[in-house]
C-alpha cells in the first residue's frame, strides 16, 4: 500500500471519527469506501489473545501495510468461539492514540516539565539509583506483564539483587481469590475451567457483573444455543435445557437484568449467606456425607495468630459453629429473605443439580475476603458440588494474565516462580539451583506488598526511594489515593519511574516516563482466568522509540552489570540474562537493535517452565503454544509426543496426577492426605458503615466499554463515546430525597477525599435505596480519593466496595470549569 | 326572521372553521410532543412519588406502570419530523413476496447506494466491525432493539436492518452505543489515528457480467437480505434477483476476509 493512500486513509479516518462522535456525522464518513478489488490485498491474520481482561478471547489481527486495521474474533478458540466484546472488535485502536508516548522522559529539576532523554541516559540513571541503594528500590508491575517480561522482573529483582520488594497491581485485583485457593485445597488457581459454563444448570454470581465484565463468557451461559452448545447436551431430556442464573448482589446490573433470579445482598451479606446456607445443609443433614467423608476436613482460624493453614476441627465443632448462623440471623445479616436462603440450600442439597459459582471483584475487593472466597468453596465442597463438568467455585481475573504472570511466575512480594513462597528455604534453594545462582542470593525476607509498597515510597522517612512502575496505573487504582500516593515531588529523594504506552495518572507524578510497546508491537504470552496459556507474536512496529518492557529490564540489568552489580551474574560469572543464538553464541538481547535477533519470550519461557512442575502446574514447550489457541496447563507431554491439556484438576477421569481410579485427590493438600479444607469464618461488619455524618454506601467497579483505568479503551473513539464520563448512579428515591437532576454534577465525599460527578438516575445499574456506585475508569474524576484503604488481613487486597460517602451540591464557585 | 336565516349558516361556518382549525393545530402538535428531542431528557427530572412497598412474604413485588423508569430511546440525527407510515417488511413465507410481477425486475440505484455506504461507513471502525449504534438506547433492554431489529422496519428514509446473525442476548456487548443521555454533555472525542481496512464499493467480478465475490467477511451474516433484501435493507443494495434463495452458489467469498488461517497462525 503507498505511503499516499495510508495518509489519506488516516485522515479520513480521523475526521470521521471526530465527526461522528460530535455527532456532525451527515456529511463525512468514518471509513473511506473503495472498489472492491484491491480493498483486502496484502491483509494478513494472525491470532493474539485480545488485550484487555482476563477472559482471554483470542482475536483475529488483520495487519496491512505494516498496521492494524481490522480485528476478527477467532472462531477457532475455544474460550470465545469467533465472538467479541465491543473492546475487543476495537482493540486495535489501542495502538493508535494520537498521545502515545515515543521518547524517554524526564522531569526537569525544577519541576516545570519534562525533557526529552536518549534511552541509554535513561538506563544509565536508573542503573545508578539502583546502584546506590539496591535495598530502596522496589519494582510495581502488573497482570499486564506478559509472563516473560513478568519472569524477568521476577528474576532481577529476587535472582539479582536479592530485594524482594516487587509486587503488581493484581494485589489490588484479586489476592483473595489466590488466599481462598491456597487454604481450601494447598494450591492456587481454579480446580474447573470454562468448560464449567457449558455444562452448568444453575449459575451462582456472587458479587459479579460478568454481563459487563466478562460478557463472551457471560454470552457463552446465557446464549448456548449461538455458541453452538446444543441444550441438550447431554441427550438426557431429564436435565435442565436453560440455565438458571441467580445474582447475588448489591446492586441492580445489567447480569440482574438477564439473570433468573436477583438476590439484592447487604454489603458484607454474602459472608452471612453462605454461612446461612450451610447451616441448613447441616442442621438438615442434607450435606453431601459421602463426599465429606472422603474428600474433606473441616477447618478455623486459630484463636491467636491466624494462618491460612488453620486448625483442624472436627464435624461437631463445625457444626456448633454454624448453630446461630439460622436462616433468620442470616437474612437479618445479608438482607436475603429466609425462603430465598432456603431455596438456595435446596439448590445445594440436590445432586442431580450441576452449579458453578462465579465470582470477581465483589468476593475479591473484600475486607472479609479470604474469609468469603473460602466460605464459597467450602459450600461447594460441602453439598459436593465438585468436581463434575459444571459443579465448580470459579474466580475470574479482571487482567489478561494475572493468572499467567502474577499468580503462576508469583510477581508478588513473598513469591517465588511456580508456587514458590520466599519463606520457605527449600524454595529459595530450588530457585537458586535453576538460576545457577550461589546460595543465599534470594533474600529470605518477604518484601513489600502494594499498599506497604506505596507508604514507604510516599512518606519522607519511608524505606523505598525509587520505584519503577511497568504496566499499570497507581495514581488512579490505588485506594486511599490521597494517602497512598501523595505528590512525591514534594518529597525529596524520591523518584517515580514509569513506563507507559500512553500518559497516565501516574506519568503525571513521573520523574521519569519510559515509552512502552504494547501488545502486537512485541511478542507476548498471557495466561487467561482457566489456566490457559496464550501466546503471540510480534505484528506491527512500536511508535517512536517506544520498547518492550522485557527489554528495559533486561537493559537495566546488564548496565548494573557493567556498574560492577554483583548480583547480575549467576554461579560462572554469566550474565543473569543469556539467551543464545542457534548457533550457540550469546546474543547482546540488552542492545535494542539486537533484542529481535532471537525470540527473548521463547528463551525465557523455556527457562521459566522448569519451575512449574513443582506444583503440577507443568507448561509444554512454548512452539506448541505457537501451534494452538492455548492451552490449559497442567499441559504433560503424551506416548505419541503430543501436549495434553486438562480441563478439570483433581479430578480421576482427567487430571494426569490423580490415579485413575480415584474419583478426586487434592495433591497439594495442606493436610498431606489428599483432601480440601472447608471452613467456617464468623461474619463480621465492613470496616465503615454509613452513619449520620455520611449515610451513603459506596461501590466502585467497572463498566462494559471502559477497561479498568481506560488509559486504553479511553482513546477509541466507539468506546469513549458510548461510555464518556464517570458518573455516580444514585436511586431514584435518594435523587428526590436530595433535590438531585438527572445529569446534575454533585460532590462526592467520604472522610479521606472528595470528587465531582454528574448523577444517573435509572442507570444502567440500579443501586438499592441509601447506596451509590461509581466507575473507576475516568482519570478526571479520581473516585479512589474516597476509597477506604482497609485491607483483607491475609491476601492485602483492599475493599473497594465498601465506604461511607454523602452527596452535596456544587458550590457556586466549584462550578466553574 | 330573514336576517336570521341567513346569519346562521354564517355562524356555523365559523364555529366549524374554529373547530377543524382546532383540530389541525392539536393533531400536528399531538403528533410532535410525543417525539422526544435529543437532549431533552437531561432536562429530566424524576419528580414521581415513590412509596415502599413492603413485601411480608419475601416476594418482590411487581412495579407499577407510574414507577418504571423513562424511556431513554430517541430519534437519530438523521430523524426528520413529519408524517410516515411504519412500513412492514417483507415476509417471505409469502410466494409473492419474490415472485410478485410488478417487482421482479430491480435496477438498484447507484446514487442511493453511494449514500448508504457512506451512512454505512460512519458506523464502522473497519470492514468488519459491529456497527455502533446511531440512536439513543435503552441500556438494559435487547426488547427495545428487536422491536425494530427483529424483523427489520423502514420509518421514511430510516432503515433499521433485521439482526444478520443468531440472536445474542446483550446487544450492547458488541455495538457501542451514544453516551447515555444525561452524560451526553461530558462527550469528548479522543483523537486517534487508527485507520480501518476500507469498506468495499462492490466486490470485485472476474469479467463484465460475472457474479460479484462478496468483498466483506460471512461470519455472523448468516441472513444476507438484511442488508440485501429491499426495503428491510439498505436502498440501493438490494439483490436484483429475489427468486434465488442460496446466495453463496454463485458469490464466493473471501479467503483473505474470511479468515481462512492455517492452525498455526
Amino acid at each position: 500500500m503507498s505511503t499516499d493512500r495510508r495518509d489519506f486513509l488516516k485522515a479520513a479516518a480521523l475526521a470521521a471519527a471526530s465527526a461522528v462522535v460530535t455527532g456532525t456525522s451527515r456529511s463525512h464518513h468514518l471509513l473511506p469506501i473503495v472498489q472492491g478489488s484491491d480493498d483486502a490485498s496484502g491483509l494478513k491474520w494472525q491470532k493474539a489473545p485480545c488485550r484487555f481482561c482476563g477472559t482471554g478471547c483470542h482475536v483475529q489481527v488483520g495487519v496491512q501495510g505494516g498496521r492494524v486495521v481490522a480485528i476478527a474474533g477467532d472462531r477457532a478458540a475455544e474460550v470465545n468461539r469467533g465472538l467479541l466484546c465491543v473492546k475487543g472488535y476495537h482493540v486495535g485502536a489501542v495502538l493508535y492514540g494520537q498521545d502515545r508516548l515515543t521518547r524517554p522522559l524526564l522531569r526537569r529539576t525544577d519541576g516545570s516539565g519534562f525533557v526529552e532523554i536518549s534511552w541509554e541516559q535513561a538506563i544509565d540513571m536508573i542503573a545508578r539509583r539502583i546502584l546506590r541503594a539496591p535495598d530502596r528500590f522496589a519494582f510495581y508491575g502488573s497482570g499486564q506483564w506478559t509472563i516473560p517480561e513478568g519472569y524477568a522482573a521476577q528474576k532481577f529483582m529476587k535472582g539479582g539483587l536479592g530485594n524482594n520488594h516487587i509486587d503488581p497491581n493484581a494485589r489490588l485485583c484479586m489476592a483473595s481469590a489466590v488466599t481462598g485457593f491456597i487454604a481450601t485445597y494447598g494450591v492456587d488457581e481454579p480446580a474447573g475451567c470454562y468448560d464449567d459454563l457449558d455444562h452448568c444448570d444453575v449459575l451462582i454470581t456472587w458479587g459479579n457483573n460478568p454481563a459487563e465484565n466478562h460478557p463472551v463468557l457471560f454470552s457463552r451461559v446465557i446464549d448456548r444455543p449461538a455458541h453452538g452448545v446444543p441444550l441438550d447436551s447431554k441427550g438426557d431430556p431429564t436435565r435442565p435445557r436453560h440455565v438458571r442464573v441467580i445474582d447475588i448482589s448489591t446492586r441492580r446490573t445489567r447480569t440482574s437484568q438477564l439473570a433468573t433470579d436477583f438476590l439484592e445482598l447487604k454489603p458484607h451479606g454474602d459472608v452471612a449467606l453462605a454461612l446461612g446456607i450451610m447451616h441448613l445443609l447441616v442442621a438438615e443433614n442434607r450435606y453431601d456425607t459421602e463426599f465429606v467423608e472422603k474428600h474433606c476436613h473441616f477447618r478455623a482460624w486459630q484463636e491467636t495468630n491466624p494462618t491460612l493453614t488453620g486448625e483442624s476441627i472436627s464435624f461437631e465443632q463445625f457444626k456448633a459453629r454454624l448453630e446461630k448462623y439460622t436462616p433468620e440471623r442470616a437474612a437479618a445479616l445479608s438482607g436475603i429473605p429466609v425462603a430465598k436462603i432456603r431455596e438456595l440450600a435446596d439448590l445445594f442439597a440436590n445432586r442431580d443439580l450441576r452449579i458453578t459459582s462465579l465470582w470477581c471483584m465483589g468476593m475479591n475487593q473484600h475486607s472479609m475476603g479470604t474469609a468469603v472466597n473460602t466460605l464459597v468453596h467450602g459450600l461447594h465442597l460441602l453439598s459436593g458440588h465438585f468436581g463434575r463438568p459444571g459443579d465448580a467455585p470459579t474466580s475470574l481475573t479482571g487482567q489478561p494474565s494475572a493468572c499467567g504472570t502474577v499468580r503462576e511466575v508469583g510477581t508478588l512480594a513473598h513469591a517465588l516462580p511456580g508456587g514458590r513462597l520466599v519463606a520457605n528455604a527449600e524454595h529459595r534453594a530450588q530457585c537458586e539451583q535453576l538460576w545457577n545462582l550461589p546460595a543465599g542470593r534470594i533474600n529470605p525476607q518477604p518484601g513489600y506488598h502494594t499498599t506497604k509498597m506505596f507508604e514507604q515510597f510516599g512518606s519522607p522517612d519511608g524505606t523505598i526511594d525509587t520505584l519503577f512502575v511497568q504496566v499499570t496505573n497507581p495514581g488512579q487504582t490505588l485506594p486511599n489515593l490521597n494517602h497512598l500516593l501523595p505528590d512525591q515531588r514534594k518529597t525529596r529523594g524520591k523518584f517515580l519511574i514509569v513506563a507507559d504506552v500512553y500518559p497516565t495518572a501516574t506519568t503525571r507524578l513521573a520523574d521519569l516516563i519510559l515509552p512502552a510497546a504494547m501488545w502486537v508491537e512485541k511478542n507476548g504470552i498471557f495466561g487467561n482466568s482457566e489456566r490457559r496459556t496464550q501466546q503471540w507474536f510480534k505484528m506491527v512496529d512500536p511508535p517512536g522509540d517506544a520498547r518492550d518492557d522485557c527489554w528495559m529490564t533486561i537493559a537495566i540489568a546488564r548496565r548494573l552489570y557493567d556498574l560492577g552489580h554483583p548480583g547480575m551474574v549467576d554461579k560462572n560469572g554469566r550474565f543473569l540474562f543469556h539467551v543464545v543464538d542457534d548457533q550457540g553464541k550469546e546474543v547482546p538481547i540488552w542492545e535494542w537493535e539486537h533484542y529481535y535477533d532471537v525470540n527473548v519470550d521463547r528463551a525465557l519461557f523455556e527457562e521459566y517452565r522448569k519451575f512449574t512442575t513443582l506444583k503440577h502446574k507443568n507448561l509444554a514447550p512454548y512452539d506448541e503454544y505457537v501451534k494452538a489457541r492455548g492451552l490449559r496447563w497442567p499441559v504433560v507431554e503424551q506416548p505419541d509426543g503430543s501436549w495434553r491439556e486438562t480441563r478439570f484438576r483433581f479430578t480421576g477421569f482427567d487430571d494426569p496426577f490423580v490415579d485413575k481410579s480415584k474419583t478426586l485427590d487434592f495433591y497439594h493438600s495442606t493436610t498431606e492426605d489428599g483432601r480440601a479444607q472447608i471452613w467456617v469464618h464468623d461474619y463480621r461488619p465492613p470496616e465503615e458503615v454509613p452513619d449520620d455524618e455520611y449515610p451513603l454506601w459506596l461501590s466502585t467497579g467497572r463498566v462494559l466499554e471502559q477497561w479498568h483505568t481506560g488509559t486504553m479503551t479511553g482513546r477509541i473513539p466507539q468506546l469513549q463515546r458510548a461510555m464518556p464520563t464517570a458518573y455516580v448512579e444514585v436511586h431514584p428515591k435518594d435523587a428526590e430525597t436530595m433535590n438531585l437532576r438527572q445529569g446534575e454534577r454533585v460532590v462526592l465525599e467520604s472522610r479521606r477525599g472528595s470528587i465531582t460527578l454528574p448523577v444517573w438516575i435509572n442507570a444502567r445499574g440500579n443501586p438499592p435505596p441509601g447506596s451509590v456506585f461509581v466507575p473507576f475508569f475516568d482519570e478526571t474524576k479520581l473516585i479512589n480519593r474516597v476509597t477506604l484503604g482497609a485491607i483483607d488481613p491475609f491476601s492485602k487486597q483492599p475493599d473497594y466496595k465498601k465506604c461511607a460517602v454523602r452527596i452535596r451540591p456544587v458550590a457556586e464557585r466549584e462550578n466553574r470549569p | 326572521m330573514n336576517a336570521q336565516q341567513r346569519s346562521s349558516p354564517h355562524i356555523v361556518a365559523l364555529l366549524l372553521t374554529g373547530v377543524i382549525g382546532l383540530s389541525l393545530v392539536g393533531l400536528i402538535r399531538g403528533i410532535r410532543y410525543d417525539v422526544p428531542h435529543h437532549g431533552e431528557l437531561a432536562e429530566f427530572r424524576h419528580n414521581t412519588p415513590i412509596e415502599d412497598v413492603a413485601a411480608e412474604d419475601g416476594a418482590i413485588p411487581a412495579t407499577p406502570y407510574w414507577q418504571m423508569r423513562r424511556r431513554e430511546t430517541g430519534p437519530t440525527s438523521q430523524w426528520e419530523y413529519g408524517i410516515s407510515p411504519i412500513e412492514t417488511i417483507f415476509d417471505y413465507r409469502r410466494c409473492i413476496t419474490c415472485h410478485d410481477p410488478h417487482t421482479l425486475e430491480i435496477r438498484p440505484d447507484q446514487r442511493a447506494k453511494e449514500r448508504s455506504l457512506k451512512i454505512r461507513a460512519t458506523r464502522r471502525a473497519y470492514n468488519g466491525a459491529p456497527p455502533v449504534i446511531p440512536h439513543a438506547v435503552e441500556q438494559t433492554d435487547d426488547a427495545a432493539c428487536m422491536a425494530c431489529h427483529g424483523t427489520g422496519a423502514r420509518i421514511g428514509e430510516l432503515v433499521a436492518n433485521r439482526i444478520p446473525h443468531a440472536y445474542l442476548s446483550q446487544c450492547l456487548q458488541c455495538h457501542a452505543p451514544p453516551a447515555p443521555l444525561p452524560l451526553t454533555h461530558q462527550a469528548s472525542p479522543p483523537a486517534n489515528r487508527f485507520a480501518g481496512l476500507p469498506t468495499p464499493f462492490a466486490g470485485p467480478r472476474a469479467y463484465p457480467g460475472a457474479p460479484p465475490l462478496i468483498p466483506h467477511s460471512t461470519w455472523m451474516r448468516r441472513d444476507c437480505l438484511s442488508c440485501h433484501g429491499g426495503a428491510a435493507g439498505w436502498p440501493g443494495l438490494e439483490v436484483t434477483h429475489r427468486w434465488r434463495t442460496n446466495c453463496l452458489q454463485c458469490h464466493g467469498t473471501s479467503a483473505e476476509l474470511e479468515q481462512a488461517i492455517t492452525a498455526a497462525h
